[in-house]
């Protein structure tokens, strides 16, 4: 089942089709049937109305009238024509008649088949066929219903005729008549279960709808004040569900930033020691010790500063995705980075289309631009070159790194992604994390990631350019 | 140049508040959120250094308060804090400037006394009064060009007085400034910088406000 609207509409207005429309025909055909056998009786009635009344006639006369009458009526002298009436448009009955007078008719004649009296059509005689009770005949143009009576006192036969058009015409409209109700009932019933259908789906659509229009990290329960019976146990269980993952990310959320303040504090604290250490000492040795352990606490906190990043990455503990004002984060990472160019004496250029803004995770953009440049600055050597450069084209936001650093070759790009791989005969320190955060970054914020050659390249230093692609 | 600390963590904030001494700022150290406010209604600061992890109240909250109180003082935040928005959301509370944990001394230094000029109206990397300046990094003063030796506290006291042209200070705040408020000194002991200075480059850099104190003068 696709849809449970479809599926009960379908339903229910098939099974309406099929109820109604199956009383429908009945009553057609039942109307028509007994229609049909009131006009028989109306045949019958007729004719036995009209021997009757000649019998009676005949009778009350004496016999030489009677001869005479006779004589006039097979003349054709008491042959009756329908007279000629207008009728206005759309008007079947005038006060002198009615359309139908002449698929009325009767017929007369005597025991050796002379007409006598007779009501004939314009088209049309009826033949003398002298065999008593309901029959057809058929003229030129049309069926006739017939009755026939003969009536052994007078000796006479009279037959009653009903075109069989008009009668079907009739019959078949008075049944219409009764079905046409049923069918407008069936199609407002159908419109209705249409409506009813729709209307009882809305809550369950508005509330399909809240979920499907969710950023993924947005966590607020689900409005159920709308839901109905049927599904609030659904849309409560979906809200305990909500609360739960949104507690856990939670306590992620909260549990790093916790970490990186429970180590980033006594990591500072050993660094300032260490550096008034460097600073107050007298001898070049003490000094000396004193820069290895800020050295040593400078590793540390960057291999810090990865695994957090990585356990949040891990936890998908990200904020939601909001514009993001990439000059503003890019000053963010020229401040942060700035003083490390320095210090190696490497220049570090920046530049950002004006008014870049990037719908993304800011965070996670920023950790990922500055992995790169803190890459670049830790393998380009003393009075080297870094580039950051943000631009837009055909095809989205580019980001690129480029150093003047040793580069790294072609078969060990793809390697360089992994975790903990370091390549060989490198004097730079580091972890051999930060090349894999950044892929793992680049995956969650859907851009491509590729290993370039530097603009600024030399044959000495073949430099590195790294790519990151927002496809928009 | 006189600094508030504020840090509880004590291995922090002994080690700061060493780095500030050594390089010739008298500091006062807080290990609380709460008695912030009330301190710098006490005395004058030129700068404060709040860290947000504190254990009594969010540094940013005493942040905010200070600045709805009116406290202009320049404050740069210390947060260990890595998630760029919380640091950003601190400068639009109302901070100056801010450092990630860990840092390095010589920057913290740098972006303090960068803060106190420009928080004084002197934009460029040095203070200066007429031919006189002061390169608050080096600790050397000159005197058009040529170098003149001032002893550490004369040092001091012409930087506080530059850092705040227009204001008259008493006698014992100068003390306070110079020495903290545990400065153990003798009474005259800032009439004889005064009188230092005055040798130095002229009777006017410190001018005497009678019954009141000094205030920094002029060099012609």
């Amino acid at each position: 089942m696709k849809s449970i609207r479809s599926f009960l509409r379908r339903n229910l207005i098939g099974g309406v089709v099929i109820v109604l429309g199956t009383a429908a025909a009945w009553s057609y055909f039942d109307s028509r049937e007994q229609i049909d056998e009131l006009f028989d009786a109306e045949l019958a009635q007729n004719a036995r109305m009209l021997g009757r009344l000649y019998q009676s006639r005949l009778a009350s006369l004496t016999p030489a009238a009677r001869q005479e009458t006779l004589q006039q009526m097979t003349s054709g002298q008491f042959s009756l024509r329908p007279p000629s009436l207008s009728f206005a448009d759309g008007h079947e009955k005038s006060p002198l008649g009615h359309v139908y007078e002449d698929k009325l008719i009767f017929q007369m004649w005597d025991a050796l088949g002379q007409p006598l009296l007779g009501l004939s059509s314009r088209s049309v005689v009826l033949d003398y066929l002298p065999v008593p009770g309901y029959g057809r005949q058929r003229d030129n143009h049309h069926d006739w219903f017939t009755f026939t009576l003969y009536f052994p006192e007078s000796g006479i036969w009279v037959t009653a005729a009903q075109r069989e058009d008009v009668r079907d015409e009739l019959t078949g409209q008075i049944a219409l008549h009764n079905v046409l109700a049923l069918v407008v009932g069936l199609l407002v019933i159908a419109l209705l279960i249409g409506v009813a259908v729709s209307r009882g789906f809305r809550p369950v659509l508005r509330i399909s709808h809240q979920i499907t229009a969710r950023q993924p990290g947005y966590l607020e329960p689900l409005d159920a004040s709308e839901a109905p019976d049927e599904i609030r146990g659904m849309v409560d269980a979906l809200n305990g569900l909500l609360a739960r993952l949104a507690d856990t990310l939670d306590k992620e959320r909260r549990f790093t930033a916790n970490a990186a303040h429970e180590l980033r504090t006594p990591l500072a604290g050993i660094k300032v020691h260490a550096q008034n250490l460097e600073a107050d000492a007298r001898d070049e040795a003490s000094r000396r010790s004193a820069r290895m352990i800020v050295d040593g606490v400078n590793r540390m906190t960057r291999v810090v500063e990865q695994l957090l990043t990585l356990s949040r990455l891990e936890s998908g503990a990200e904020a939601p995705r909001r514009p993001v004002d990439l000059a503003q984060l890019t000053h963010e990472l020229a401040r942060d980075l700035g003083p490390m160019a320095r210090q190696r004496g490497i220049m570090l250029h920046v530049e950002v289309a004006p008014g870049a803004q990037l719908v993304s995770h800011e965070n996670g953009l920023y950790v990922l631009l500055r992995n790169l440049l803190d890459n670049a600055l830790r393998y380009t050597p003393e009075g080297g070159e870094v580039h950051l450069d943000i631009r837009r084209d055909d095809a989205g936001w580019r980001m690129e790194v480029a150093d003047t650093g040793p580069g790294i070759p072609l078969r060990e790009r793809e390697r360089v992604f992994e975790r903990f791989v370091r390549l060989a005969g490198q004097k730079t320190q580091g972890s051999g994390l930060g090349l894999s955060i950044v892929r793992e970054l680049a995956e969650r914020l859907g851009a491509e990631l590729a290993l370039k050659e530097s603009p600024l390249g030399t044959p000495q230093a073949p430099g590195l350019l790294v790519q990151v692609r927002f496809l928009s | 140049m006189r600094v508030l600390l504020v840090e509880d963590d004590p291995l922090l904030g002994e080690g700061v508040n060493h780095t500030l001494r050594r390089e010739g700022m008298s500091t006062e150290w807080l290990k609380e959120g709460a008695n912030v406010a009330a301190t710098l209604k006490h005395s004058p600061f030129d700068v404060l250094v709040l860290d947000l992890g504190l254990p009594d109240l969010d540094g940013l909250q005493v942040l905010s308060h200070l600045r709805r109180q009116g406290q202009t003082l320049p404050v740069l935040i210390l947060t260990a804090r890595d998630d760029i928005s919380d640091r950003v959301r601190g400068l639009d509370d109302g901070a100056d400037d801010y450092l990630v944990k860990p840092f390095d001394i010589a920057e913290l230094v740098a972006r303090l006394r960068a803060l106190v000029r420009r928080h004084a109206g002197q934009a460029s990397g040095c203070l200066q009064l007429g031919p006189l300046r002061i390169d608050q990094a080096g600790r050397t003063v000159t005197l058009s060009g040529s170098e003149v030796a001032l002893g550490r506290r004369e040092f001091d006291l012409l930087e506080f007085l530059l850092l705040h042209p227009s204001r008259v200070f008493s006698r014992d705040q100068l003390v306070e400034q110079l020495y903290g408020w545990d400065g153990d000194v003798e009474s005259n002991v800032i009439e004889v910088h005064v009188h230092h200075l005055r040798r130095k480059f002229g009777t006017g850099v410190v001018k005497t406000v009678r019954g009141v104190g000094y205030r920094l003068g002029e060099l012609t």
